[in-house]
């Protein structure tokens, strides 16, 4: 049930500067949240920023009573989660949003994860889902450089399958975006290799693989980023373009959308 | 907050077959804000908002920064404001709540004629036209090129606002609107000369903030043997030690 959890820092692991996870100890919320959900978070006694500001859980562990984030410092708000000191509180309001959908997939059916920088953030959760379920699922983490794939050694021990790593710069793994990287192995010429695609990344990354998960008919659910005022359907600030209506409020109908709800030619 | 949302809604219809009978589910009061691209459009929203169970007003919005005609037009000219407020009030007998803009040239003039028209209250303020740019790109934040800023930042342009209107108009019953975020917001806007007030922008960043205030403030009143009218204008009463309004 949503709730305003109020929630203790536990711990700060620092990845790289600007780059790092927060875990709180939230024992509800780690219990109800889904792979893929989010929370609004609001570091307490701060105004700056005034709004909350959206953050998919990364992972929960309800037996600990933890719930973790990977964080990208880029402004006020992660900024302020980057100082918070450990015993300090953030409320978090959540669970929000729809979440990864596992249901349905045929047996032995294989999943891949396409990840563009922070876009990995959701992802440790789901691994732990597909994990638990039995499905294999191959990682594609992408970035501009090698240091947006810091967060790869999160990933280390909890993939069900392989990891492909890339860089538009070649520093770290395949040179070239990760669409292609995926694109690459996900077209076996006899139908599509992989049975469902769970993506999170900027819109220019989710254009390109809407193009290329259309061609292979795969069905794909993708973690959708918009800037979000409220997160509960009010502010409908965080509205995208969409196929089958003028709009869809990702907060509500998402963030998890599959690629033909949205008019990416509107984007 | 500056944003660009604009006034996307279900339209009337759906509005009262679906949020209406849902909002009075929960027991809410309900009062429906009604936006036009013409006067024909207002008048044509509010009859049909005339014959709906459990409708406690209709209020005006003369003043949406974000829509590319009507809106705003409406609450920057105090003729186009009579006009339209008397077109409206001769099609409903609801409670009739005019929402002014902040961006009018002369503030207490648009609140004359609202009033003079046939406005039973008045709502202020709404947003004010405002702009962020990207200091890199040197691209405005917003799409729509300039947007309308609420919250904390407005406060005080709004309470000089309120106490101007409550000031000139003593008789008009005002909601002050403009950043209102804890107990103190709501009794600085109630001592302007505000009977009631709103808040937007804070519900985005807590949903119950709402329902706390209410509380907070029948505790306040409580502790001090006091009613909340009695703390209307309390500071029009005091004055202000100079003209509002004054530059200098």
């Amino acid at each position: 049930m949503r709730a305003d959890h109020q929630a203790v820092l536990l711990r700060r692991r620092v990845f790289s500067p600007g780059f790092f996870s927060v875990t709180f100890r939230a024992p509800t919320l780690a219990r109800e949240i889904a792979p893929g959900q989010f929370v609004m978070l609001e570091v307490a006694g701060r105004l700056r920023p005034y709004l909350r500001r959206a953050y998919s859980v990364a992972d929960a562990v309800p037996d600990a009573g933890e719930a973790e984030f990977l964080v990208r410092r880029i402004g006020p708000g992660t900024a302020a989660l980057e100082d918070l000191a450990e015993g300090s509180e953030a409320a978090l309001l959540g669970p929000l949003g729809n979440g990864f959908s596992l249901a349905g997939l045929p047996p032995r059916a294989r999943v891949a994860v396409v990840a563009g920088g922070i876009g990995a953030a959701p992802f440790p959760l789901l691994f732990r889902a597909l994990t638990a379920a039995e499905i294999p699922a191959d990682l594609y983490l992408g970035g501009r450089n090698a240091a947006e794939l810091v967060f790869r050694s999160r990933f280390a021990e909890i993939v069900p399958g392989e990891t492909f790593l890339s860089t538009d710069d070649g520093s770290l793994g395949e040179k070239g975006f990760v669409t292609d990287a995926f694109a690459r192995r996900a077209d076996g010429g006899r139908g599509p290799f992989y049975a469902r695609v769970f993506a999170c990344g900027p819109m220019p990354m989710f254009a390109a693989l809407a193009r290329v998960v259309q061609r292979l008919d795969c069905p794909s659910e993708f973690s959708t980023e918009a800037a979000m005022g409220c997160g509960f359907g009010a502010c409908l600030g965080c509205v995208i373009p969409a196929t089958e209506k003028p709009f869809v409020i990702s907060c509500m109908e998402g963030p998890i959308l599959p690629p033909g709800k949205i008019a990416w030619e509107k984007i | 907050m500056l944003n660009a949302i604009g006034l996307q809604n279900v339209g009337v219809e759906a509005f009262l077959a679906e949020k209406l009978p849902r909002l009075r589910a929960l027991g809410a009061t309900v009062i429906a804000n009604v936006w036009g691209d013409t006067e024909e459009e207002y008048v044509a929203v509010v009859e049909a908002l005339q014959d709906a169970e459990g409708l406690a007003a209709i209020e005006l919005n003369i003043s949406c920064p974000n829509v590319e005609k009507g809106g705003m037009l409406f609450g920057n000219s105090p003729t186009a404001t009579a006009s339209l407020v008397s077109r409206v009030r001769a099609a409903t007998r609801s409670t009739l709540i005019v929402k002014l803009s902040p961006n009018a040239p002369d503030l207490v003039e648009s609140a004359r004629a609202a009033r003079d028209t046939g406005a039973d209250v008045l709502s202020l303020v709404n947003t004010f036209v405002g702009m962020a740019i990207d200091p890199v790109t040197a691209r405005p934040r917003l799409s729509f090129g300039t947007g309308g800023l609420s919250g904390p930042a407005i406060k005080p342009l709004a309470v000089r606002m309120v106490f101007q209107v409550a000031r000139a108009l003593p008789d008009v019953p005002l909601m002050g609107i403009g950043g209102i975020s804890v107990l103190s917001d709501v009794l600085e806007f109630l001592a302007a000369g505000a009977s009631a007030v709103q808040i937007g922008t804070a519900n985005f960043r807590d949903p119950g903030v709402s329902g706390r205030l209410v509380k907070e403030l029948a505790v306040y009143c409580a502790d001090r043997g006091t009613a909340v009218s009695s703390l209307v204008g309390r500071a029009q009463r005091i004055g202000t030690g100079g003209e509002a309004g004054a530059e200098g």
